[in-house]
């Protein structure tokens, strides 16, 4: 998927394409997230969801959509500040979301509005204190919150 | 959450127990010894009668370690009667 | 649901305990901590029919991304090779293809021809490692004492190239660790048409023996269309017809040169499964023996920066059980910036619950072992009862014995 092929959907969000090596990045805002990913999702191929990064960025948490057909990686891209770390749920349109946004959920804090487990725990153990900062954020001290959970 | 659930499994068994701790996370953590979620030996919650090493430890260590673990122990059988000496 | 907070406390305290739900209930216990990885789900039942699973994961979570940033590159591939035993090698080599994408030049041909070599290797184990589990929870145990007797062998060749039967550490960056040792390669040869040998021989067995075939055939039957929805990796998703598979489409190490036949079925059921994992493993003994004459000589490493220049990789190979993907980011500096893994089990948990609704609970063992989950199946399963609004749990152990049961006097 070239540049060229993503530059209609682009315009359309009001976003930007850029090209890597192997990845297409297509960064939009977090209210045209799902849209792009529904559009990305639809182009001819089966665009398959390969799953969703979150990267703490300093101010802003990345997130970042990855999927697959077969010649290059297509990446959605947004940023979402840290002081209102919300987005909405893709899983409404693409089902296959659940499980990785769950993830984002539980070690990056950020909330995906509409996904089932919002507000419940997917990977993080129930022992990890609710009252610790999650773990992937770049504040976190591993050997506090092992201190914490009393393991160390 | 899982020390307490090895505690509650060794509190439970019935003796005479042993336990023994095969594997470099076992013994002391081993390469993930400083993730946040993961604990150290498991010799801090359950007391520990042998340790077999290794990352993982080959069959025969631990066929060899446990092999030890069972003939050290006191034989209640009467001598002349033992099948293992 | 009645008495529902002692029963909670209950259900959640942990492997060992006697399980029983309230109002006497049959107790589904005592389960024996045999915690190889374990995993939560929660089935819900109306009748006898499985009609929603919520699965709940994280009990071997270990925060391994975030201790990925402390540790150098290199220091990092002992850690990630040991996120899984099984395809701990597939783990290494994703991790450091996806760190030298970064850098500016070019690994030897021959490293990249070693390491399509124990890639190969290293799926024929797993997927008789597969086999025999299959077997086990399907209460034919002979089945699983000889497959793990055959990979012994895989796992003898293993040792015999890097020095250890798992977490082989045999990839690094810039290349390989060691060379293949002389004279190993008519022995690699040998063992090969041994495995094809024994391979072909299952493959008759599993279509022909009762006990797999009554438990297999039918179940956990998934199509395209979930498929799609759903997007699971792997032979779970080759399993309907659609002939995804890394190693074609995107190549790595030497595949582009020595490529794989890519299997597929059209059934979409555990028993099409079994005979695709065995086409597979049959598929990798040609790869292992075709990697072996085209190897061309040369430098088998070449020396790696210890800092990795700054940038962006997504990396993903095709794993055992499927796409294993990991997204790496440099700052520039010794240590990374990101690591992110999405294993392949990861992405088959959907198309898994979607695979067990509208069955008995007899069937939950097999179904959930046929796609191959890389926790060493699930050790911890409540179960709810809809109707009777009644909720207990019940262990692995157990569970696989109620399945035999169950089947033994159909």
């Amino acid at each position: 998927m070239s540049s060229e092929e993503l530059a209609p959907l682009a315009s359309r969000l009001g976003g930007t394409v850029a090209a890597g090596p192997k990845t297409t990045i297509l960064s939009v805002s977090p209210d045209k997230v799902v849209e792009a990913c529904k559009g990305v999702s639809s182009l001819p191929g089966w665009y398959h969801l390969t799953t969703i990064t979150g990267m703490d960025l300093g101010q802003d948490i990345a997130i970042l959509y990855h999927f697959w057909q077969g010649k290059r990686f297509v990446q959605v891209r947004t940023q979402v500040p840290k002081s209102a770390p919300r987005l909405e749920s893709i899983t409404g349109a693409l089902a296959a979301g659940i499980i990785y946004e769950a993830e984002i959920q539980d070690v990056l804090g950020v909330a995906f509005e509409g996904n089932p487990y919002l507000g419940k725990r997917l990977i993080l153990p129930d022992a990890y204190p609710t009252d610790a900062p999650p773990p992937l954020q770049k504040g976190t001290d591993p050997h506090k919150i092992k201190k914490m959970m009393e393991l160390e | 959450m899982m020390r307490e659930r090895l505690r509650t499994v060794y509190e439970q068994m019935p003796e005479p127990r042993h336990v023994v701790a095969i594997g470099a996370c076992a013994l002391g953590g081993g390469v993930m010894k400083d993730c946040y979620s993961a604990g150290g030996g498991i010799d801090s919650v359950i007391p520990v009668d042998l340790y077999i090493p290794g990352c993982p430890p080959r069959p025969e260590a631990i066929l060899y370690g446990i092999l030890k673990l069972v003939t050290g122990i006191p034989d209640p059988i009467p001598e002349g009667e033992a099948i293992v000496k | 649901m009645s008495d529902q907070g002692t029963d909670a406390k209950r259900t959640e305290a942990g492997a060992g305990l006697m399980q029983y739900s309230t109002e006497g209930m049959m107790p589904f216990g005592p389960v024996h901590p045999s915690l190889k990885e374990p995993e939560y789900f929660k089935l819900y039942l109306e009748g006898e029919k499985i009609v929603h699973v919520e699965p709940r994961i994280g009990y071997v979570h270990r925060g391994i991304e975030r201790a990925a940033q402390e540790r150098t590159w290199v220091k990092n591939i002992y850690m990630f090779e040991r996120i899984c035993g099984i395809c701990s090698f597939h783990h290494s080599l994703t991790y450091t293809e996806g760190v030298e994408a970064l850098a500016p030049f070019e690994i030897p041909k021959r490293a990249k021809y070693l390491r399509e070599l124990v890639a190969e290797l290293e799926r024929i184990h797993s997927h008789l490692l597969w086999l025999g589990l299959l077997g086990h929870w399907a209460g034919f145990d002979t089945l699983f004492m000889w497959i793990w007797k055959d990979r012994e062998h895989i796992l003898d060749l293993e040792e015999a190239i890097s020095g250890n039967r798992v977490n082989k550490s045999y990839t690094t960056l810039g290349g390989v660790r060691n060379d293949l040792p002389d004279g190993l390669a008519d022995r690699i040869r040998a063992e090969m048409a041994y495995v094809e040998k024994r391979a072909a021989y299952y493959k008759g067995l599993v279509q022909s023996e009762e006990t797999l075939v009554v438990r297999t055939k039918g179940r956990g039957r998934i199509n395209q269309e979930v498929a799609r929805k759903l997007c699971p990796v792997g032979p779970l998703l080759r399993c309907t017809g659609i002939a995804r598979d890394i190693r074609a489409e995107d190549p790595y190490a030497a595949y582009g040169e020595v490529p794989p036949q890519v299997q597929t079925s059209n059934e979409g059921d555990i028993a099409s499964l079994l005979t695709l994992r065995l086409n597979e493993i049959t598929d990798s003994c040609r790869m292992v023996k075709e990697t072996l004459e085209k190897m061309p000589e040369g430098p088998f490493r070449v020396n790696f920066p210890r800092s990795v220049p700054a940038g962006e990789a997504s990396f993903h190979v095709e794993a055992p059980r499927g796409e294993l993907f990991y997204f790496v980011k440099s700052g520039g500096g010794s240590v990374p910036e990101r690591v992110k893994v999405r294993t392949s089990t990861l992405a088959n948990i959907l198309t898994a619950t979607e695979m067990l609704k509208g069955h008995v609970l007899a069937d939950v063992p097999v179904v959930l072992t046929g796609m191959d989950p890389c926790f060493g199946c699930m050790d911890r399963i409540s179960v709810v009862d809809v109707d009777r609004s009644k909720e207990w749990t019940v262990g692995g152990e157990a569970l696989r014995r109620y399945g035999i049961e169950y089947y033994r006097r159909k």
